[in-house]
């Protein structure tokens, strides 16, 4: 009985403990097994994107609606009362006698832990700043677990912006539970946050940093590609830099293990060369798939739906 | 004796009636511990002794305020920049009380984050960090968005919220 999942609030990949990534791993597959198309009838679910999102809004809004739930909000802050200088915490008050939970995403980091200190329903972030994404990271979770049959003791390659990247820093943290072995890609200008490093060295998970994506591709069993985010770089040539040094093509995946999947939370931009997309080791549409069941067995379970 | 001695004799004797002696604050860090008290932006009759000459220190500050008494709870954040300052209630030319400051778990409302995307930084809210005391550099972690930085970096300025 997963009760403590009842109006509970998701904020980040760290206050998950792994039998509670497990759980809703585990409830993804069953309504993937038998659907629960009335599960939600009644409920109302507050959208409070402040910031643009394509994938991440559509999802949860298509999770909603596929278990009869319903949904209000808005897809950025310009037509609402934050234009007019309206608090968060103001639009939070506001929304909280509107609906019966609240999927927030922000440009400023901490937006979710206030909005959950203000209202008493239960908050998901959704993103906030180059903070916390967790939901990207359950996804993520699933989808390696799917391609691979288990999450223990794989081995997984994280590349592109680890400095900025939240979800290459939540996908580590989430991943520390079971015993991987992380091999990070970057430029060192643009490499892991030494405060990841550090929970991982105390979690005892073996990693190691390399400046090329063609040293370690044929030791892994994932490979996960995150954006180039252009906008925090300082400087233009770093980011051209990137993009020549860290694209993946066909020719990189001749001596590759045939499990191999590699993931991308999207959008992309050049990491990966669209010829793979056709290859049996492409998973980040199938990925990208994923983002609607998991959404929908978080919904369920923090709606006190699903046990 | 020249005048200047006779003025920091003066000081570092002069007795207060009823309220508040701050004493071994590291020397320079008055004006620190006064913003951190909030005690700048107060009307209450101060007096104020810098790099005195200490046995303990080498050279101290010392804060005298009269009729006002501080509470220990409220106090313990000096620990942070005058981890030896001791606190003595005065009433009637009397030590009523004396306590030392232990470094608080918690810091609310006294310095904004370093982290400018910080929401912190956007909402007429109060700052909160949780404190990592260690033996090299005590560390501060944001309540909110997580960033841990180190006590240098910390600004003390009251949140007006």
């Amino acid at each position: 009985m997963q009760q403590t999942f009842l109006g509970r609030d998701i904020l980040g990949i760290q206050e998950l403990p792994k039998n509670d990534i497990l759980s809703i791993l585990n409830q993804t597959n069953l309504l993937r097994e038998s659907p629960r198309p009335n599960l939600l009838d009644g409920q109302i679910m507050a959208s409070c994107f402040f910031e643009p999102s394509t994938r991440t809004r559509l999802s949860f809004e298509s999770a909603m609606h596929r278990l009869s739930g319903r949904v209000i909000g808005f897809s950025d802050s310009e037509n609402t009362s934050v234009k007019k200088g309206e608090s968060l915490h103001d639009t939070m008050k506001m929304v909280e006698s509107y609906a019966d939970i609240v999927v927030l995403r922000h440009p400023f980091e901490g937006a979710a832990r206030l909005a959950a200190e203000t209202i008493q329903i239960p908050v998901i972030n959704a993103g906030d700043g180059a903070h916390e994404h967790p939901t990207q990271t359950l996804v993520d979770l699933y989808s390696i677990q799917e391609s691979q049959g288990r999450l223990d003791e794989l081995s997984i390659l994280i590349t592109g912006d680890l400095k900025y990247g939240r979800t290459a820093h939540s996908l580590a943290l989430g991943l520390a539970h079971f015993r991987p072995r992380l091999y990070f890609v970057s430029p060192s200008a643009i490499e892991m946050p030494k405060h990841i490093l550090d929970y991982l060295r105390s979690k005892s998970v073996r990693f190691s940093l390399h400046p090329s994506i063609r040293e370690v591709i044929g030791k892994v069993d994932i490979a996960y590609f995150t954006r180039i985010q252009e906008e925090r770089f300082e400087h233009a040539v770093e980011a051209k830099e990137m993009r020549n040094n860290y694209t993946l093509t066909l020719n990189d995946l001749e001596n590759v293990r045939s499990n191999l999947k590699i993931l991308h939370p999207l959008p992309r931009v050049q990491e990966i060369d669209r010829a793979i997309d056709a290859s049996p080791y492409a998973g980040y549409f199938k990925q990208a798939s994923h983002g609607v069941l998991i959404r929908q067995a978080l919904l369920g379970l923090i709606l006190g739906k699903l046990s | 004796m020249t005048t200047v001695d006779m003025d920091l004799k003066f000081v570092s004797v002069s007795a207060i009636c009823n309220g508040t002696v701050i004493d071994h604050i590291p020397g320079g860090e008055a004006l620190t511990i006064l913003r951190l008290l909030n005690l700048n932006k107060t009307h209450h009759k101060m007096l104020l002794g810098i790099q005195l000459p200490s046995q303990l220190m080498g050279k101290k500050d010392i804060i005298k305020v009269e009729e006002w008494e501080l509470k220990q709870d409220y106090a313990n954040p000096l620990a942070l920049f005058a981890p030896q300052a001791t606190i003595s209630i005065i009433r009637d030319y009397k030590v009523a009380e004396k306590f030392q400051v232990q470094i608080p778990k918690q810091l609310i409302g006294i310095s904004p984050c370093p982290n400018k995307r910080c929401i912190s930084r956007h909402e007429p809210m109060k700052t909160h960090f949780h404190i990592q005391p260690s033996k090299n550099e005590t560390m501060l972690q944001c309540h909110y968005c997580d960033t841990v930085f180190s006590l240098s970096l910390l600004e003390v300025v009251h949140d007006s919220y």
